[in-house]
């Protein structure tokens, strides 16, 4: 059998792990080892390496049911702990690696999860309806003047409508820097992912912001009270806030 | 503003999705998960999205791109 690892936590390990189920079905459990545990599944390492998914239904049920399942066991240590995520799918040949991993890298782990400790990580996406979104007396048509052709006002029409979009464009990814900027002062921490594809999310319009905060426990209010301030669905803007989640995001040095 | 607890409802397999994929430490691990392969989740993005749209209700399906 061979090692799934979920997360590293501080020891000991919490008493809310024991009769969870992993990713293979399997009984979560813990490997201590110096002042930290790392939760781990014992699966079958057949399942992970015998042949590379082709990406068809099945691989993809597959994928999903990974997710939820690696999600599930870290959202139920995340709640009484700091838990540093590891990567979906880091499979170990066996115990005794896991324990030389703790071992090698537990300086780089402890620090990691002070910086952590006490963080929660929030989700905050910025949906801009591009219809309804600002419109301004400068994006209304201009007149073609009582001489113009037909095709000439079509011509213009179409001009304009282009550099209202681009304009409505700019003012989004405007306001999307703003709303980010907000949130980063009240979290310890940000990144921004990249926008969803709306063809997976199903999101309306367009998603100028897809953010992740860490934000300390204290602080979760004013992170909040942004989100609300921002928040106006009778222009155009939405903001929608997920989690709390465990602090994925977050779990590797930052990014430039 | 909406606000989803994965406590309280099934989190967004998207979210999901820009969470476990691209983040978490990364350790040399020594088995490949082949199905989590990044580039290749890349490649059946269009096939997830049929198999999770088809599951997913109506009124979230309405008007997908922008």
């Amino acid at each position: 059998m061979a090692t799934y690892v979920y997360a590293i936590t501080r020891r000991p390990a919490p008493e809310r792990v024991r009769g969870m189920r992993g990713v293979s079905g399997e009984p979560v459990r813990s490997i201590e080892h110096g002042g930290l545990s790392a939760i781990v599944g014992s699966v079958d390492p057949r399942r992970f390496s015998e042949e590379p998914a082709r990406g068809g239904e099945e691989d993809l049920r597959a994928l999903e049911g990974l997710l939820r399942a690696h999600h599930r066991v870290v959202q139920a240590l995340a709640g009484d702990t700091t838990v540093l995520p590891l990567r979906l799918g880091t499979v170990y040949r066996g115990d005794e690696r896991v324990e030389a991993l703790l071992e090698d890298r537990r300086a780089e782990f402890e620090a990691t999860l002070e910086r952590i400790a006490g963080r929660t990580e929030w989700g905050v996406k910025l949906l801009v309806d591009s219809a309804a979104f600002d419109a301004e007396p400068e994006d209304r048509e201009p007149d073609a003047g009582p001489a113009a052709g037909a095709g000439t006002r079509y011509l213009l029409r179409r001009r304009s409508e282009e550099r209202s979009r681009q304009r409505r464009w700019d003012r989004a990814a405007a306001l999307a820097d703003q709303v980010h900027a907000a949130l980063d002062a009240v979290a310890a921490a940000s990144r921004r992912h990249a926008p969803q594809d709306a063809r997976l999310s199903g999101h309306r319009g367009w998603m100028v912001l897809n953010g992740a905060y860490l934000v300390d426990q204290g602080r979760d209010r004013e992170l909040l009270a942004v989100v609300r301030r921002f928040d106006d669905p009778e222009r155009g803007v939405r903001l929608e806030l997920t989690g709390p989640w465990a602090p994925y995001s977050f779990a590797e040095e930052e990014r430039a | 503003m909406n606000g989803s607890t994965p406590a309280g409802r099934e989190v967004a397999l998207v979210d999901l999705l820009d969470r476990l994929l691209a983040n978490g430490v990364v350790v040399a691990a020594e088995v490949t998960l082949s199905v989590a392969d990044v580039d290749l989740v890349r490649i059946s993005l269009r096939a997830l999205v049929t198999s999770v749209r088809a599951r997913e209700p109506l009124e979230a399906r309405r008007e997908g791109a922008a």
